[in-house]
């Protein structure tokens, strides 16, 4: 029997309570009685569909584009491969404010790759805000699997006479499809909680571009007891999120 | 001829150059110990490893193809069957890439599991299939559609011992149906002799022998495979009827038919051994030697004796155990004339 050193059971719980007790804190002050209601109101409901939307579509356009990503990174060699890799984790850790003055200076409307159609302070905006900050976590996740996936079954499979488009879609894509899935729920849940850059670059106007947790920080000046409703419907959200890991991340092989 | 194939590698200090032909219908097997250049071989044929050299199949040159284009199936030693794919998909896939519908390329696929004695399996996962079943899979999958040339890499080697014979059964079968070149990569003399109609025996990627199986067990050109067929090989020069073995020693042959270099072999079951020099024997090769090992094989058992020419002598288990034969032995080892076979070698 190995000597335990119990002693570090003491910090372990300081941060565990420090972890949980905000939440408890939320969970005893939500007006629970009157939630139907507050969630009810118009304004709520309509900040809570366009988070929705924008995470969702943020998440297609990293699928779109952070899969093929994720597999030049994983599969291609070529010089500054590491430096393109580097970059394209840059947002993990860039602030998002930061994120956010960057779009405006390269994609809004005197930016340097100003495009006809209008970005900053639109729908769109929040989009690509949140797009920014969550595709790496899919880049990540996707390209770390198909990294230690290995080639045998794509030589397999150009042996039986698939191209190498027919070979990435058929074989590639759903041995690594778990994996997928979970980086894709990973940025969904990150697009929903997107704040900084979504505020920095896409404004914050009702109806338009003010998300949850945009709606959420405001709704506290004014209105504490909705913005715990906004809160609790963020945390609901999580929690799936959490859920949907546990279910997807812990079974690796099988997709489809 | 519907393979020909001149293959030539180099990586780091290996290098493989070796020449290749088999017949519609002809199972050629590459024996070779490991390290030899088998699977490098195997691979650089399918398109999977540079090469440089012709490959042709069935009278098309296929050297500059990607693998997809080569119109060869692989069967590789693990399986590979595709993990997210049922049994049947499995054997589908091929057809789905020459443009089959997927309905059609399932129906295509169906036929081959009655064949293969797969029946009632269609929709398995490969995870839920036995080692010898996913083997199985994998042949079908690679024979549906019905490519030029079949490359088999160890197929049987990774399958547990029990079920190799049964899968080497379903595998000739296969083999015979299939009706194009075939070729088998392996280290395993059985496998290679029950599904083979000639052998090609590699070693340090340069070919060393070629022939049918009787000729190569009967005449094994290097110790590699006079050990893999079980038999003992002296090379030296022959004169006057009796070998100069080059590692030191001499083997008395029947006739003197020839002079000059020759290899001279014989049967381990045709050695004696005697604990004492036997006396007024008409043997006319008899030396003393010490034991080196004995391996019991059911009812035979293998004794190597060094210190003349390296023999090994096979005799019964029982004999073993009534003379206490173990290592470090001394023993005399006598080889009648007329057992030794001797033939010119260059």
């Amino acid at each position: 029997m190995t000597r335990r050193p119990f002693w570090l059971l003491a910090p372990a719980t300081v941060a565990l309570l420090f972890l949980l007790l905000p939440l408890f804190g939320l969970l005893e002050r939500a007006p629970w009685r009157g939630l139907p209601h507050l969630l009810g109101d118009p304004a709520v409901r309509t900040a809570l569909r366009l988070s929705l939307e924008c995470a969702a579509a943020a998440t297609g356009l990293s699928l779109l584009f952070g899969v093929p990503l994720a597999w030049v990174l994983a599969r291609l060699s070529f010089p500054g491969r590491k430096v393109v890799r580097a970059l394209v984790l840059l947002p993990l850790v860039l602030p998002p404010v930061v994120g956010g003055v960057a779009l405006l200076y390269a994609f809004g409307r005197h930016g340097l790759f100003a495009f006809d159609i209008p970005l900053a302070f639109t729908t769109k905006g929040v989009i690509v805000a949140e797009t920014f900050v969550a595709m790496p976590f899919l880049v990540i996740t996707v390209e770390g699997a198909l990294a230690s996936s290995d080639l045998r079954y794509e030589e397999a499979a150009a042996t039986l006479g698939a191209s190498a488009w027919t070979t990435f879609r058929r074989v590639t894509v759903p041995l690594v499809g778990p994996s997928v899935a979970a980086g894709a729920v990973l940025t969904f849940a990150r697009a929903l909680g997107e704040f900084g850059a979504t505020i920095t670059f896409a404004g914050n106007l009702p109806g338009t571009t003010q998300t949850l947790p945009l709606a959420t920080y405001i709704a506290l000046e004014t209105d504490p007891e909705s913005a715990i409703a906004l809160a609790l419907v963020l945390l609901a959200a999580s929690l799936l999120v959490l859920l949907a890991l546990r279910e997807r991340w812990l079974r690796p092989g099988i997709a489809s | 001829m519907s393979l020909s194939a001149s293959v030539a590698l180099r990586r780091g200090a290996f290098s493989l150059d070796v020449g290749l032909a088999a017949a519609d219908g002809e199972v050629v097997a590459v024996l070779g110990p490991n390290g030899a250049g088998k699977s490098t071989l195997l691979r650089a044929l399918a398109g999977l490893q540079p090469m440089t050299g012709e490959v042709l199949v069935a009278g098309r040159d296929v050297t500059g193809l990607s693998p997809q284009r080569r119109r060869i199936g692989v069967v590789f030693q693990d399986h590979r069957l595709f993990p997210h794919l049922s049994a049947l998909e499995n054997v589908a896939f091929g057809l789905r890439c020459d443009g089959s519908r997927p309905a059609a390329a399932r129906a295509a696929a169906a036929p081959w599991f009655p064949r293969l004695g797969l029946d009632g399996l269609e929709s398995r996962r490969p995870g839920q299939l036995s080692g010898g079943q996913a083997q199985r899979v994998a042949v079908a999958r690679a024979l549906a559609v019905a490519p030029d040339l079949l490359l088999l890499d160890e197929p049987l080697s990774a399958l547990d011992v029990e079920v190799r014979g049964e899968v080497r059964q379903v595998l000739r079968a296969a083999l015979t149906a299939f009706g194009g070149p075939a070729l088998l990569v392996t280290h395993d003399p059985l496998e290679a002799l029950t599904l083979a109609d000639r052998l090609v025996v590699l070693e340090a990627g340069r070919v060393v022998q070629a022939g049918t199986p009787a000729e190569v067990t009967r005449r094994p050109a290097t110790a590699y495979v006079a050990r893999l067929v079980g038999r003992n090989l002296w090379r030296g020069t022959l004169h006057d009827g009796v070998l100069a073995v080059d590692s030191g020693g001499e083997i008395r042959c029947s006739t003197g038919a020839f002079e000059g270099p020759a290899l001279v072999s014989a049967r381990p079951s045709s050695v004696a051994l005697f604990l004492e020099r036997p006396a007024g024997s008409s043997l006319r090769n008899l030396w003393p030697g010490t034991v080196t090992g004995v391996e019991v094989l059911g009812e035979h058992a293998r004794v190597s004796i060094d210190g003349g020419p390296p023999v090994v002598a096979e005799i019964t288990a029982a004999a073993v155990a009534d003379l206490r034969l173990g290592a470090g032995d001394r023993v005399w080892a006598g080889l009648k004339a007329s057992e030794v076979e001797a033939w010119p070698h260059s």
